[in-house]
């Protein structure tokens, strides 16, 4: 009963009140979309909350749970910089990504797996895969911004780079920060656990190639106006290389060599 | 003036092509050398050649016929061409397996199995070292606070670097397989390769295990797969469920023996060497219309796995029950006459002269009842230089988070 609760009901009224919210906004009732999206949020973040209590250690562990952190931390975002910037569709983008990761959660569901193996059992895990998801949620909600503005150029014909890197620059360089920290996280945890800091793991390559990518992303940017479409076409496509280095390693031929899938 | 393709200032075309040269260039070294990859010295040859690499950079820097390498190195369009490459690089060794054996003749021949360590990484590696040094001296000819983020972030990655790639040379990592009662003095690398004697030796005392509870399988008696397994234990309770509601099947549990042996076709409850988990179930096959009762066993390397089998297509088992932690009590013993004793467990391991030793595994076959421990044994002189570069990228990064910039 409580497993439906948690992996079932809980995550459809979210998913009820995210869409209810991005209806709200759609038809212009502003407020009554915000109170919705607020709903919506902290009705799955008591989910959460419930669901580490019931799993007796931290959800973070397989791919469906982390999903469930993305599906929050991607709203909430959603919300902070409506309040920075007031244009309504950023709000209604990522809560349609919040629900994209609920309906896969909800549709294909992990095993209710409540052992940690040995391995796991490190103060390094919590902080490792918040900070990695944190990073994930606000370079997503980042790259958003790239894809339209992008979309802005070839299509509509107007240029607004510049002004997208303006908005979004305090939000992609935390997220850059968090996707370092989470790197040197992991290569701690790793000394600690398996014996040395890095080992080209695929997981840890691909980790190192997507903070490469965003290397490029920051020199782009502090070069200004003039390198802003080069910036946000990094921006872009570096988030094609972060969704592969999350969840393509497990499909690729290096897959069985990596410490990394057993999570999934 | 005539324009020419490599007149300065050099764009990404330029770039690309040096780059695109360096990497053929070192494939073809690869190729002809016939050793795969590029091993760093050991000491004190690795730490020569970090001083004179880092002192030859600093005077080169300043030197005036070199200016126009600096002005490269230094150029918005160098290092993005630069991280892409290495980016590129980094995407063949997380593509292609990499390892010995892992890859054809060829193309182990030329690198690509061990891409990291090839010749073309560290020519890449090498330029970028450069690049980074040369941007913390420029930044440090006009010093300001502001400008701290960027010299922990660029100093700590060449740190990184350097140490990384040529403290290597000094790593030592062996595994060793203690079996219980024995002394063990040597590693090894492979398992059936060269044994290596160690400075110390180690025995196992004994080795424990706890382990959760086992998980219900569905298999399928045709190809043995496991369709779907579900918990029996529910969270917080020490008692095992008395029922499952399934889509097909009601399943209702009347015992569970942690520990039992299997005497004809029921179990005993026995804690001793070798038994396994054992539970007693029926399950009413809705669809059939038939219903079974009896007893499954996990099984151990003593008796066989007993399935209880409900229709000619499905069948239930007993998982193996998965490891909650392990460790090993273990003596240690020194050429000088020390002695002592430590307790290992998986993520807390355990310093020994300068060495450091990990819980690594066990006989998985034995399982709880292993008599074997798996330690890895890792010798790194240069780890505190490769973390001095981890804790000032770290600081830099932490700086970049919550100072804000010159020019938001």
């Amino acid at each position: 009963m409580i497993e439906a609760t948690l992996y079932n009901f809980l995550p459809w009224v979210t998913v009820l009140g995210l869409g209810l919210s991005i209806l709200a906004f759609l038809l212009k009732f502003n407020k009554l979309g915000l109170i919705l999206n607020i709903a919506a949020i902290a009705v799955l973040g008591s989910c959460i909350y419930f669901l580490w209590k019931w799993l007796g250690r931290p959800p973070l562990k397989t791919l469906g749970e982390t999903r469930l952190w993305y599906s929050f931390f991607l709203p909430a975002l959603g919300l902070i910089i409506y309040r920075k910037i007031q244009e309504k569709w950023i709000v209604i983008y990522s809560s349609g990504m919040g629900i994209l990761f609920l309906m896969l959660n909800i549709f294909k569901p992990d095993n209710f797996d409540k052992t940690l193996m040995p391995a796991l059992q490190s103060i390094w895990f919590v902080p490792h895969v918040i900070v990695y998801i944190l990073a994930y949620a606000l370079l997503g909600v980042s790259s958003l911004y790239a894809f339209i503005a992008l979309f802005r150029f070839y299509i509509l014909k107007k240029d607004t780079f510049d002004t997208t890197v303006k908005t979004i620059t305090s939000f992609v360089h935390a997220g850059i920060s968090l996707l370092t920290l989470g790197l040197l996280f992991g290569a701690l945890w790793a000394k600690e656990a398996w014996g040395h800091y890095w080992t080209w793991d695929p997981k840890e390559t691909w980790a190192f190639i997507t903070w490469l990518s965003y290397l490029n992303y920051l020199h782009a940017e502090a070069k200004g106006e003039k390198r802003a479409k080069l910036a946000v076409t990094f921006l872009a496509f570096n988030f094609v290389i972060l969704l592969v280095c999350w969840f393509g390693v497990n499909y690729l031929p290096t897959a069985n060599d990596s410490v990394h899938t057993y999570g999934n | 003036m005539t324009s020419h393709f490599w007149n300065w200032p050099w764009k990404f075309k330029q770039n690309n092509l040096i780059f695109l040269s360096l990497v053929i260039v070192g494939f073809s070294i690869e190729y002809f050398s016939g050793k795969a990859g590029v091993k760093a010295p050991a000491f004190p040859l690795n730490f020569y050649g970090l001083v004179g690499f880092t002192i030859f950079s600093t005077v080169l820097f300043y030197l005036p016929f070199s200016q126009r390498y600096i002005r490269w190195t230094l150029s918005f369009q160098f290092v993005i061409t630069a991280v892409t490459w290495m980016g590129l690089l980094s995407v063949l060794s997380g593509f292609l397996p990499q390892g010995q054996s892992a890859l054809p003749l060829f193309f182990e021949k030329i690198a690509l199995s061990s891409v990291t360590s090839s010749v073309p990484y560290v020519i890449l590696i090498v330029l970028i070292c450069q690049s980074l040094i040369f941007a913390c001296l420029k930044k440090l000819s006009a010093f300001s606070f502001y400008q701290i983020p960027f010299l922990l972030n660029h100093l700590g990655l060449y740190i990184i670097f350097t140490t990384a790639l040529l403290g290597s040379g000094d790593l030592i990592r062996l595994k060793m397989d203690l079996n219980k009662g024995q002394p063990e003095w040597r590693g090894y690398q492979h398992q059936f390769g060269k044994k290596v004697e160690l400075p110390f030796a180690l025995r196992l005392e004994n080795f424990e295990m706890d382990v959760y509870p086992p998980k219900l399988l569905v298999v399928n008696r045709k190809n043995g797969g496991i369709l779907k397994d579900f918990l029996i234990f529910p969270e917080g309770k020490n008692d095992f469920l008395k029922e499952l509601k399934l889509k097909d099947w009601d399943i209702r549990f009347e015992q569970f023996y942690s520990d039992a042996f299997q005497v004809d076709d029921h179990f005993v409850p026995v804690k001793h060497v070798g038994t396994a988990p054992a539970m007693k179930l029926e399950v009413t096959d809705k669809v059939h219309q038939t219903k079974v009762s009896g007893w499954i066993g996990s099984g151990s390397y003593i008796f066989p796995a007993k399935v209880l089998n409900v229709s000619d297509e499905f069948a239930v088992a007993l998982a193996n029950p998965q490891p909650k932690e392990y460790r090993s009590r273990v003596s240690f013993f020194t050429p000088d006459g020390r002695k002592g004793e430590f307790l290992l467990r998986v993520n807390q391991p355990y310093d020994l002269d300068g060495w450091k030793i990990y819980q690594y595994g066990y006989d998985e076959q034995k399982g709880q009842w292993s008599n074997l421990s798996r330690v890895e044994v890792i010798r790194d002189p240069w780890l505190p230089a490769v973390y001095m570069g981890i804790y000032m990228l770290m600081a830099g990064t932490l700086l970049m988070l919550i100072v804000k910039r010159k020019n938001d």
